[in-house]
């Protein structure tokens, strides 16, 4: 009886360790599948492309999801599902999705800084073909096809959005120290010195200037000290300049020192807590405010600073959509792309507060006029001369990550800019050398 | 005789009777095993001597990726930091898990409630409880700070944003947190040790320490081993704490081979270059694992 009970024990153990192993296997491709696939059941032209994303719960209402719709309902014959995941986790998750053999139709790229990366593991379809076939006009989307989504001449992605970085501010604490907002033509330097003025005005607890607190959102800065700076090959001694400007905000108080910042988690909610009086983010970040009901204080926005001595112009990043290289339906995926990061997407992103990659005067207009913005502020936001970090190439999203590690030390006081500098060329050269 | 053999051979049918049904009873996990560790174990073997990337045509490369390993700075730091770590933590993990749990087990007043609250640690999830003292650590205004400024520490450490504290203040938090599920082990091992050992050793006239250390810790030998031989693959093994509390930084400078691993495949698609770094840090744990099996056998002999 006793063994019989055994037996039936262990053979109820044994099964739950098997469900448990099929839950771990089934797990790696569909879990965070945002759309629904039972919708074309019976189908049988119905092509459905799979579109990989992060943050489509939280951005999808807002800026994919009218988007999609209007592709659905302009190729009833085209099915997209979105496969989603956290924001922090999507760069491995399309990792794993584009090696492991998950079919990806199309996916964003998490950036510009990170397309070298997944381009160089030919994960992209070389898409110059497709546009000479289809006689695709180029020209609405400026200069960063050729600086951004071009490697050895050829096209691999299209910017679905541009990102100007530029200055944030908060007007109801420039009013109450009853001083002028900041102009569209300001430097580093001046924008530290207005900072460090606030601070002094105002109570404990309130910042003159803040980056977002993470290496991510300060590196850039870095890469604007000299013109025409490429991270891959320029000389690395002009970015003290900046390093040296953030060692003296965090000193004089009027930023909040990285580390601090850091251990206590803050993001750029703190702006929107009426925190930072000045903040330098991408252009992404109006939606988000004017998304925030209840914010409680009037802002603006104006370029971004430069660094005296170089050309005023502002970092510039973008959201890449790329088509994967295995894909099955090439043409149908080409059609969603060129959709979605088109004329057609672009007039729909337009009034959701993003810069859409693809601009012509309608786009435009739309986009100002959606943006409930003063003149100054929408000023701000057109017309802006860029900087990035420079050529593409397979170690580029390497290098960068590790002169953020380098930066990191400085700003948490390990380092001096000057052994900044050495550090990172030495890991440069290492880098660049090993890719060999 | 005939009668014993007879009763042998009976007895022989049923254990392989039993061995059959015990075999598929074992095969469901077994299968697991092949396919999510085994599989996975040689391909990566395998992949450590390509440069497979994920996607592109892989190239045999024999050794390369095991050289460029030891001229790479970022796995020199890596590697370091984790012999570092595993020598400061486990050490202590055991010995101090070692003396709770003897004063637990002598009946010190209150000890089912000093067991629970030792146990807290272990049972709290590791991501949770990394916040939480990632703002313990506040170098400003955290609780660890403001103590050491009461007693007088004119200029105390600002743990994790200083690079020659930042991997001291994730030990700390691992020691505290390992202790409890050790001490649980111990406290088993304790209850198996035979009173009348003890009773001798008092007829010896042996005082409490002699006691611990001529009767306990002898006869905790194989919990110890044991527990050493979890606790140092765990510690080579260490992920989650120091990616949710640190990333790696300041700079590298709580990079860890796992977490070193984990950025060369999955963000920097070098999943042959990663798996030569996984075999690197295999080879240890196998080192000093079979170095442990020689020296438990040379002391059980």
């Amino acid at each position: 009886m006793k063994k019989k009970l055994l037996c039936l024990f262990m053979a109820a153990a044994l099964a739950l360790g098997l469900t448990a192993c099929g839950g771990n296997g089934g797990n790696g491709g569909s879990d965070g599948d945002g759309g629904s696939s039972d919708a074309n059941a019976g189908k049988d032209d119905q092509v459905t492309l799979r579109l990989a994303l992060w943050d489509y719960e939280v951005d999808g209402p807002t800026t994919y999801e009218p988007i999609i719709k209007a592709f659905e309902d302009a190729n009833p014959d085209i099915k997209i599902e979105v496969v989603s995941s956290p924001n922090a986790d999507y760069e491995t998750k399309l990792t794993t999705m584009l090696s492991g053999g998950d079919e990806v139709d199309l996916f964003f790229a998490k950036s510009n800084t990170a397309l070298p990366g997944v381009q160089s593991k030919g994960f992209c379809m070389d898409l110059t073909p497709l546009f000479e076939e289809n006689k695709y006009d180029l020209t609405p989307y400026g200069t960063v096809i050729e600086q951004q989504m071009t490697y050895d001449g050829d096209v691999y992605a299209l910017p679905f959005r541009t990102n100007d970085w530029i200055l944030f501010y908060n007007k109801k604490i420039f009013d109450d120290v009853k001083m002028e907002y900041p102009s569209n033509d300001m430097t580093w330097e001046q924008v530290g010195e207005l900072a460090k003025e606030i601070t002094a005005k105002t109570d404990d607890g309130i910042y003159g200037y803040s980056f977002s607190p993470k290496m991510g959102f300060i590196f850039p800065a870095l890469a604007g000290t000299e013109d025409g700076f490429d991270i891959t090959t320029s000389d690395l001694s002009c970015m003290t300049k900046a390093l040296d400007w953030i060692l003296d905000m965090q000193e004089s108080g009027a930023m909040e020192e990285y580390a601090e910042s850091v251990s206590m988690s803050k993001d750029q909610m703190y702006f929107m807590k009426g925190e930072w009086a000045m903040m330098w983010n991408g252009s992404w970040f109006v939606q988000n405010l004017n998304n925030q009901e209840d914010l409680g204080f009037e802002w603006g926005v104006a370029k971004s600073p430069y660094w005296e001595g170089t050309e005023k112009n502002g970092f510039v990043t973008s959201t890449p959509l790329c088509i994967s290289a295995s894909t099955k339906h090439p043409d149908e995926a080409y059609k969603f792309l060129t959709f979605m990061c088109g004329e057609e997407g672009a007039e729909i992103l337009a009034t959701t507060n993003l810069v859409p990659g693809y601009m012509n005067d309608e786009v435009l207009a739309s986009y100002t006029s959606n943006l409930n913005l003063d003149e100054s502020s929408i000023e701000a936001l057109t017309n802006n001369v860029t900087y990035s970090f420079g050529e593409p190439n397979p170690v580029f999203s390497q290098i960068i990550s590790a002169g953020q590690k380098e930066a990191e030390l400085v700003l948490t006081g390990n380092e001096t800019p000057e052994e900044f500098v050495k550090n990172f060329e030495a890991q440069r050269a290492e880098l660049i050398e090993n890719a060999e | 005789m005939s009668k014993t053999n007879v009763k042998n051979k009976r007895s022989t049918a049923i254990v392989r009777r039993n061995r059959r049904k015990a075999y598929l009873f074992l095969l469901p996990n077994f299968i697991g095993f092949v396919v999510f560790t085994l599989i996975p174990v040689a391909m990566a073997l395998f992949y450590s001597f390509t440069n497979y990337d994920g996607n592109r045509r892989m190239d045999f490369i024999r050794l390369t990726n095991f050289i460029k390993l030891f001229s790479d700075s970022s796995f020199v730091i890596s590697l370091k930091n984790t012999i570092i770590y595993t020598v400061g933590t486990v050490p202590l993990i055991i010995i101090l898990s070692l003396l709770v749990s003897v004063l637990m087990n002598n009946g010190v007043k209150g000890a089912p409630i000093y067991r629970a609250i030792m146990l807290f640690p272990h049972i709290a999830s590791i991501v949770a409880v990394t916040v939480v003292w990632q703002f313990l650590y506040n170098a400003k205004n955290g609780p660890i700070n403001q103590i050491l400024r009461s007693i007088g520490v004119v200029d105390p450490p600002s743990w994790l944003s200083d690079q020659k504290t930042a991997l001291l203040a994730v030990m700390i938090m691992i020691i505290w947190k390992g202790i409890g599920y050790y001490m649980i082990t111990y406290l088993a091992g304790l209850r198996g040790i035979p009173k009348d050992q003890y009773e001798a050793a008092t007829v010896d006239g042996a005082n409490a320490w002699e006691k611990l250390i001529y009767v306990t810790i002898p006869n905790l030998r194989p919990v110890t081993f044991y527990a050493t031989i979890m606790c140092i693959i765990n510690s080579f093994q260490v992920f989650t704490p120091i990616y949710v509390m640190t990333k790696g930084g300041p700079g590298r400078a709580t990079s860890v081979l796992v977490l070193k691993i984990y950025e060369d495949a999955f963000v920097n698609y070098k999943f042959g270059y990663a798996s030569a770094e996984a075999m690197i840090l295999f080879l240890l744990i196998l080192v000093v694992t079979l170095i442990q099996f020689y020296h438990n056998k040379k002391l059980e002999a």
